[in-house]
């Protein structure tokens, strides 16, 4: 009997991505046939203004609707709590806006089955050579909180990727905890706390194909310093040792 | 004013803190707000108000305190109250924002559950006051 393919649930958290959604759908509707697991794709509009949960409808997709913007952290949760209510094997976190090309889903895929299986495999742009990096800045910011997970023991090279596949026990604590804003590095730092396994993946990704960051400006050093202390407290957190994962 | 007559000195903040103590109960009352986020507040002002009554009857432990006017220990306690009163605010203002951001969750998830399960019906038309018939628009219960 040839192995069972895994369940994968694709969740992809949008706001006001009327623009560049339709050219994301299409693109990884074409490569759902070539991954190796049984696919569902899930739009979650975080409190769109725009037509981004009429265009998800259209194409085909299960779109959940916010009522209200909760940030990227609350979207993304959502679509983990389906994942590990509806009993799926994995969750791809993929940006709405372009940036992550469906053609690297199968590397994060067997990277996560890999043994040791990992709980939790970050598509990294800095392992790789090739592809869109980011802005100077942004990779000092990258640099900075890079360094301060490894504060914790955690070695991550890219911890704001969104770019990001999760397994069964990643989906079991992210339902329950899970950062509302800015929540990439410290959900690394929560998952380091909480005992799951980290990888990366050298991935390729793709400058967004339309809308705008919401971390630039004044809101960049508000970033930086949210997010440092966020993951500096997460080690003190005793709720996190205690959960029980499986 | 007389000054051997001490009730008289801080008259006026003990007053304020009478009708904040009795807006907030009011409040209370008419349940716009819970009691137990306004349980500290309440205790706030009626021991401010008391303070304020009470505190020039006692010069002495004033000045051993190490204050050379009672309104600076007042000044200095009503800052550790408003310091306290608002940790208390920031607590519940986090909760309920945690709890909003569950429930949205959990509504949106519901209402793609229905969908995806046919169960939201096509819109039936409105039903009248007592409920029972569907009202008609007025061209068709004249035509009909």
């Amino acid at each position: 009997m040839p192995p069972r393919r895994p369940r994968l649930l694709i969740v992809i958290p949008c706001l006001n991505e009327e623009e560049a959604l339709p050219k994301t759908l299409a693109r990884l509707k074409e490569h759902v046939a070539a991954l190796k697991a049984d696919t569902e794709i899930v739009v979650i509009d975080d409190g769109s203004l725009d037509r981004t949960a009429h265009i998800a409808r259209k194409v085909g997709v299960r779109v959940v609707e916010l009522s209200r913007n909760l940030g990227i952290g609350g979207a993304v949760q959502t679509g983990l709590k389906i994942a590990q209510r509806e009993g799926f094997d994995c969750a791809l976190q993929l940006d709405g806006d372009g940036q992550h090309p469906p053609e690297e889903v199968n590397k994060l895929l067997a990277r996560l089955e890999e043994k040791p299986t990992a709980d939790l495999v970050i598509g990294s742009r800095f392992l790789g050579h090739d592809g869109w990096k980011s802005t100077l800045m942004r990779r000092a910011g990258i640099r900075w909180l890079s360094f301060v997970l490894g504060l914790l023991g955690a070695k991550v090279k890219d911890p704001t990727s969104g770019f990001r596949i999760y397994g069964r026990r990643a989906l079991n604590i992210y339902s329950h905890y899970y950062p509302y804003d800015y929540p990439e590095p410290e959900s690394i730092a929560i998952a380091h706390v909480a005992g799951l396994r980290v990888v990366e993946e050298p991935v390729q990704m793709q400058a967004r194909q339309g809308g705008l960051s919401s971390i630039r400006g004044l809101k960049t050093a508000y970033y930086m310093l949210k997010v440092t202390v966020a993951v500096l407290l997460s080690a003190l957190r005793t709720d996190l040792r205690r959960f029980e994962i499986e | 004013m007389n000054d051997d007559f001490p009730l008289t000195r801080y008259w006026a903040f003990g007053l304020v803190c009478v009708a904040y103590t009795l807006f907030l109960l009011r409040q209370l009352v008419k349940n716009r707000v819970t009691l137990q986020n306004a349980l500290a507040f309440v205790m706030t002002f009626v021991f401010f108000g008391s303070v304020a009554v009470l505190l020039p009857y006692f010069p002495g432990l004033v000045r051993r305190l190490g204050f050379e006017l009672q309104s600076n220990l007042i000044f200095l306690l009503a800052l550790g109250a408003l310091t306290f009163l608002q940790l208390l605010t920031l607590v519940a203002l986090s909760r309920a924002e945690i709890r909003t951001v569950t429930l949205t969750q959990e509504v949106a998830l519901l209402r793609e559950e229905l969908v995806r399960r046919k169960v939201l019906a096509p819109a039936e038309p409105p039903r009248s006051l007592t409920g029972e018939n569907p009202v008609v628009p007025s061209n068709e219960a004249q035509s009909g």
